[in-house]
């Protein structure tokens, strides 16, 4: 690959990135809007179309501060390691059968490597920030992201199984056709139980309202990201959005069949677009929890975690593992 | 598989794994030593990619620097009472001068003495599935008993911290 | 079932959803408000456009945050006169004490909310200035008007 034909790829990624967090900040509005009974943001623009124009000029004028007792290295810094790994994770995202940034044999591996290393970006704000409830907020997110990044990989491995592949191209390939004659072969339908363990493990990993401790409006402000302003802020809240459609995205291809369509053979040109309606389904019903669930405690969460989800997907990938390996055993047995 | 890495890649990131190391023993703050902990493991994942190992370099990356390093920050936090507490003196005395002189003549020794294998470069780069076939099959032995080794070390812990009830 | 609270809240909010917003585009539309709905206090007046008040002091004296105050003087023949009724609506919480206090039903808890001012001054109002009190007889009676 050319250095322009990188440079190419990440200038999209980037521009990605960008729209579709302006597009999910209005959504995430509109949407909560509807679930309360309100209107959501309706004075700039058409329906309030350009207000999310507006905030993203208002953070980018906005006086860059930083408190006088704060570790200033680390405060610097924090943002970016926050915002680089969730703009990495772009990489092994498949937009379609030719479109996709990079082919790895590892890509889901990348994807899961990328998100855990967010929680050391949210641990060096709170901790550099010099204020309690930064910290605090820092700490929780820290146990939490670590909490969850166990089931969510675990519940990944079933879809794994299936396909025999971490590269996300083959997973999404090997869901194509359907099974009986009319069930499109998502591995939704067999993985049900590992599809509610990713659904619930990553809302807790993109830290959406059931489990936001960490930015608890109504206790810690918001959070680790409490001290900054401006457009280091900017970066940590784009950092949020964008990984919320990269867990999605990630769902999407595990168990929705990626860019595919069910029954019918999917054009190339229609395959972005169906995988972006796909992630922005699954990013609706995020932000349909996130305005349905009260906020949980935090020894309710990490107790949850560990004793209801990993051993529910452990067993799982267990049982699973076993129907995989028995099936053509029974299947023989049955046909003789 | 290429004969040798590429030069300037490999330098920029041995330096920053050996400076980030040098970091860790010599910045003052705890936590500053603990996030150049995790710069040195970034470092020793990109150079596991430099060699095509990219599936060590994510193992690497998820594991030491995505949760190793998480742990030892948490801990680090919590047990700091105050925040000036994370500043520590430095230790000059005899004794501690006489633990790094020995460790230091230890560590140079094995490094004089020190015999690269004769190691046949594959190839081609094997990837994931070769990778796993191998771990599975002809190394099942040793990750079996790594893994019960982590089990027992898990059981411990958690008997550990099990307090007066257990 | 374990779980069935959450589903639960889950149809609500896709109700919710579908029902469309229960909010309305305020300054250019506005909701009726409750017959109930207490605001501002305002005077009232009698059928000829006096105002019913006698100045009795009641009001001021019932209440809790002393956002209203009286002045009043007596004329030679011991009729009451007032000077000023002054009413502080920045410091009112609305609570609608005075309106059942008054004996002579001459102050009102009314629907005027849109109580927000470019100057603070605007906050203090005068409800009535210069006039003289109804009498008691004529509020209670209505026989010497």
């Amino acid at each position: 690959m050319s250095a322009l034909g990188i440079l190419g790829r990440f200038a999209a990624m980037l521009v990605l990135l960008l729209v579709n967090g302006v597009v999910l900040i209005y959504m995430l509005r509109k949407v909560l809007g509807r679930l309360h009974l309100r209107i959501g943001p309706n004075r700039v623009g058409p329906f309030g179309l350009l207000q999310t124009t507006n905030d993203v000029i208002k953070l980018l004028t906005k006086e860059d501060l930083r408190p006088d007792s704060a570790d200033a290295w680390l405060f610097n810094i924090a943002p970016y390691l926050i915002f680089v790994p969730s703009f990495m994770a772009y990489i092994p995202l498949v937009f379609g059968p030719t479109l996709a940034v990079t082919n790895l044999d590892t890509g889901l591996l990348l994807a899961f490597a990328l998100t855990s290393l967010v929680p050391l970006g949210v641990l060096m704000a709170g901790w550099s920030s010099n204020s309690k409830w930064s910290l605090i907020g820092g700490m929780r997110a820290a146990g939490l992201q670590i909490a969850y990044e166990v089931p969510l990989l675990l519940s990944a491995l079933g879809p794994v199984m299936m396909a025999g592949s971490l590269d996300p191209a083959r997973i999404v390939a090997a869901q194509s056709g359907v099974w009986l004659g009319f069930i499109p072969r998502w591995f939704v339908i067999p993985q049900i139980l590992a599809f509610v363990v990713y659904a619930i493990a990553s809302q807790a990993e993109t830290q959406q309202t059931p489990f936001d401790m960490s930015e608890a409006e109504s206790e810690l402000i918001t959070g680790f990201a409490n001290e900054y302003g401006g457009m280091r802020f900017g970066f940590m809240y784009l950092a949020e959005f964008s990984n919320t459609f990269i867990v999605s995205a990630i769902g999407t291809m595990l168990f929705f069949g990626g860019w595919q369509l069910p029954w019918v053979a999917t054009p190339a040109w229609l395959a972005p677009f169906v995988f972006i309606a796909k992630t922005y389904t699954g990013i609706f019903v995020m932000m349909w929890a996130r305005g349905s669930l009260p906020r949980f405690r935090v020894d309710q969460m990490l107790s949850f975690c560990w004793k209801v989800l990993i051993p529910v997907s452990l067993a799982w990938v267990v049982v699973w593992a076993c129907v995989q390996r028995l099936w053509p055993v029974v299947a023989m047995a049955v046909s003789r | 598989m290429p004969e040798s890495v590429a030069a300037v890649p490999f330098i920029v990131l041995a330096a920053l794994a050996v400076g980030g190391a040098a970091m860790v023993i010599l910045s003052r703050n705890v936590v500053h030593a603990a996030f150049w902990l995790l710069e040195v493991m970034m470092a020793v994942a990109g150079l596991f990619m430099l060699l095509s190992a990219g599936f060590l370099a994510l193992v690497q990356m998820m594991v030491y620097a995505g949760a190793v390093s998480v742990l030892v920050l948490f801990t680090v936090m919590l047990t700091l009472r105050r925040r000036e507490d994370a500043e520590r003196p430095l230790d000059l005395s005899w004794s501690a001068g006489l633990i790094a002189l020995g460790v230091f003549v230890a560590v140079g020794a094995a490094v004089v003495s020190f015999v690269p294998p004769a190691v046949m470069a594959p190839v081609r780069t094997p990837g994931v599935t070769e990778f796993g076939t191998q771990l599975f099959t002809q190394r099942a032995l040793p990750f079996e008993i790594a893994s019960v080794v982590l089990l027992i070390a898990l059981v411990g812990a958690v008997w550990w911290a099990g307090g007066e009830d257990r | 079932m374990w779980g069935s609270g959450i589903l639960k809240g889950f149809a609500i909010t896709m109700r919710n959803m579908f029902r469309g917003p229960i909010t309305v585009m305020y300054p250019e539309q506005k909701l009726t408000l409750p017959e109930r709905a207490r605001w501002a206090v305002a005077p009232r007046y009698d059928a000829e456009g006096r105002p019913k008040c006698t100045a009795c002091l009641i009001c001021v004296n019932e209440c809790p945050d002393h956002v209203l105050n009286l002045e009043v003087s007596k004329s030679e023949d011991g009729a009451k006169h007032i000077d000023r009724y002054v009413y502080e609506v920045g410091a009112c919480m609305m609570c609608g004490l005075c309106v059942e206090a008054c004996p002579f039903d001459a102050i009102e808890m009314s629907h005027e909310y849109e109580l927000a001012t470019r100057d603070h001054g605007d906050l203090v109002r005068v409800l009535l200035r210069d006039v003289d009190a109804a009498s008691t007889r004529r509020a209670k009676g209505g026989d010497d008007a």
